[in-house]
């Protein structure tokens, strides 16, 4: 069983490698326009390094969803258990 | 130039890893720049991000212009628009196959559907080549999986797999006969990868990705291949370990007849295979060296005598089997080839070695090859390492150039009395124009060669042959055949007719054939066409770039004054009333219809 931390952490190392940003701090409010860098290419790049990563796969529909970094790791969470 | 990074290692990198490695490379790094153009009917800023990256990475300064989604059709036409205001030197179609299928669903004329298309992306090159690109690079399309008629899908004229496998035929077969295209294979790369995956549909649907971005790295690297190739960077050499990279054991341990090599095992047939493919390597022009930690004489033995082996000792230019460290050897190597680091690749089953050559000699690319023999074959086809552009008749006889030059190099050690042993050689040279024979070489010449390169004017099939038609230039190429063998086509000129001055706009020589004073006898055949056409002087040019410094004084050497000296070009100039041909020059030449170029 994965527990919801080491979700957050794994994701957020995830975040900070590919956003090149070593400061970044997840929490479940933070949306893209919050944080430098993340534009709807580097999203692309984020779902699909969360996926590998994970050794998951998210819906077409799953993606369209997320309203916040919070709605994005609950699904990866509900994948993981 | 060091490289930033080799390679191979490119194809193994992951997508943000790229984007965040090429972000540190800044214009110092890079010792060349390239100005391109990068349109697509896909979302492209993943793509030209990438590629961008694996340039820098490699040392080229990419200078990009990206177009707006899906607008190749207005972009090529419009020549006052913002494609030809960038001036690329090579522009990149990247078509996809999720835009044909859609046009294929709306098109009203599905039986000329195809040739519609060829047509349309054919006319794109001539806009972009007539608007003054010097190359175009199209992607072809990865033929889908969904197939509507089951395996009838292959030989039913209306499926659309037929349709596109048909169209990639008929790019691949226009872009040979155009010369100044090249494809870019996403269809094999797409195969290589599986299209299960590269075809992640949800790429498409969430934003027009044309394939799944995990599989960027590996697309832009061999499109970096063909632009790094473009500017004269290729692998023209491996060489190779001998135990357990060419055979299965350790020699000295196990003996002539101990090695795993055939259906001895299955190991031995994985050996076998992976002999075979360097084999049909040489057999296209890409030279084979051993270098290997073994007595010469056991070594000659196994290639000699043992019934499995498929190369043998003549498939290699070179065979150094002693027990110098391997860096020693490697300089040994090259400074009997004379060809330069950056074009070698080493392979060898160590991982000391490996990384004891990488930190020596950086510039020669060591790909990290895997534990198991059988996934040899698999995985240096992943690194793409042998990216050509056309195949001559001197690609197929390379080999041999280089072993008679070994010999030549043996000898005129021995020789004290260099004159003489250079008269000894008996060297006849053939000089022709630029003609269906000579052309793919000297196109070769051009695009090649770093060091005796006076202009390093990078010419595409289509410009040479203009020039050979041009009744004011004179081109010709030179072949070189002495007493040990044929040397090919190893040099050429292109001279033009200016007022009453013959201007030598290209020289590019072969290093293979450096010290045999073919520079002299190069000149004294450009002085005899000065003469033939009533031109007074004879002007050389010279462009520095970082790797012809060989000849920067070639032209005052033989016997040239300046005349002019710019930042990035100098002129000489040498009178021909005031010039003699030297009395001992050892080349007899040989005209072939030289009045008719």
């Amino acid at each position: 069983m994965v527990s919801r931390a080491d979700v957050v952490s794994k994701a957020q190392s995830i975040f900070r490698q590919v956003l090149n940003n070593q400061n970044l701090t997840l929490t479940d409010n933070l949306t893209a326009p919050d944080v430098e860098g993340w534009d709807s290419l580097n999203h692309i790049t984020l779902v699909m390094t969360l996926e590998e990563q994970f050794n998951v796969k998210f819906t077409t529909r799953e993606v369209m969803g997320w309203q916040n970094v919070g709605e994005m790791l609950d699904c990866l969470e509900k994948k993981l258990s | 130039m060091t490289l930033t990074i080799q390679p191979w290692k490119i194809s193994e990198m992951s997508l943000a890893d790229l984007i965040n490695g090429g972000k540190l490379v800044d214009r110092k790094a890079c010792g060349v720049a390239l100005r391109m153009a990068v349109l697509g009917d896909c979302a492209t800023q993943h793509y030209t991000n990438c590629l961008s990256a694996a340039l820098k990475l490699r040392g080229i300064w990419p200078e990009v212009y990206e177009a707006e989604y899906d607008t190749i059709r207005q972009e090529t036409i419009d020549r006052s628009g913002p494609l030809y205001a960038h001036a690329p030197n090579a522009v990149i179609f990247f078509n996809c196959l999720q835009k044909l299928e859609e046009r294929f669903r709306k098109s009203q004329n599905r039986v000329n559907f195809i040739d519609s298309i060829l047509d349309e992306i054919i006319d794109n090159w001539n806009n972009v080549l007539s608007g003054g690109a010097r190359v175009v690079l199209q992607h072809n399309f990865c033929i889908p999986v969904f197939r509507t008629f089951g395996n009838y899908s292959v030989a039913c004229e209306d499926s659309f797999v037929f349709m596109i496998a048909r169209l990639n035929e008929a790019l691949a077969r226009n872009a040979g006969e155009n010369g100044a295209v090249r494809i870019v294979d996403t269809e094999g790369q797409a195969a290589f990868f599986g299209k299960r995956e590269w075809l992640d549909e949800r790429f498409w649907c969430q934003a027009k990705q044309a394939l799944s971005p995990r599989f960027l790295p590996c697309l832009v690297k061999s499109v970096s291949d063909i632009l790094a190739e473009r500017i004269g960077r290729s692998t023209k050499c491996i060489i190779l370990d001998l135990d357990n990279t060419l055979w299965g054991g350790i020699l000295a341990d196990v003996g002539y007849e101990g090695i795993e090599i055939g259906d001895v095992s299955s190991l031995g047939l994985a050996f076998q295979r992976f002999q075979s493919a360097l084999l049909q390597l040489k057999d296209r022009g890409v030279i084979l060296a051993i270098c290997s930690k073994n007595d010469e004489e056991n070594v000659r033995r196994v290639f000699s005598e043992h019934p499995d082996m498929v190369l043998k000792a003549s498939d290699f230019v070179k065979i150094v089997a002693n027990f110098e460290d391997k860096v020693t050897n490697i300089r040994a190597i090259q400074s009997a080839l004379d060809i330069s680091l950056d074009s070698m690749v080493f392979i060898d089953d160590s991982a000391f070695e490996r990384d004891y050559v990488r930190t020596s000699l950086p510039e020669i690319q060591v790909p990290d090859l895997p534990e198991d023999p059988a996934e040899f074959l698999t995985k240096i086809a992943g690194w793409n390492l042998f990216e050509t552009g056309g195949l001559s008749a001197e690609d197929r006889k390379r080999t041999e150039f280089y072993q008679a030059n070994v010999q030549r190099q043996e000898q005129q050690a021995q020789s004290s009395d260099l004159p003489a042993y250079l008269r000894g050689l008996k060297m006849v040279a053939d000089i022709r124009p630029f003609d269906g024979f000579t052309l793919p070489r000297a196109l070769q010449l051009f695009q090649r060669s770093n060091q005796f390169n006076l202009t390093t004017i990078r010419y595409t099939d289509s410009e040479l042959l203009r020039l050979a038609k041009n009744s004011d230039c004179d081109a010709f190429t030179v072949r070189l055949q002495d007493r040990l063998g044929d040397n090919g086509i190893i040099a050429a000129v292109i001279a033009r007719r200016v007022s009453s001055d013959l201007y030598v706009d290209s020289w590019v020589m072969s290093c293979r054939v450096l010290g045999r004073r073919v520079e002299e006898f190069t000149l004294d055949i450009v002085i005899e066409i000065a003469r033939r056409h009533g031109c007074g002087r004879v002007i050389g040019e010279y462009r520095p770039t970082p790797k012809n410094k060989l000849v920067s004084d070639l032209y005052p050497k033989l016997g040239f004054t300046l005349d002019s000296d710019e930042q990035n070009k100098k002129l000489f100039r040498l009178n021909v009333d005031g010039y003699s041909r030297p009395a001992d020059l050892p080349i007899v030449a040989n005209f072939f219809q030289l009045d008719e170029v």
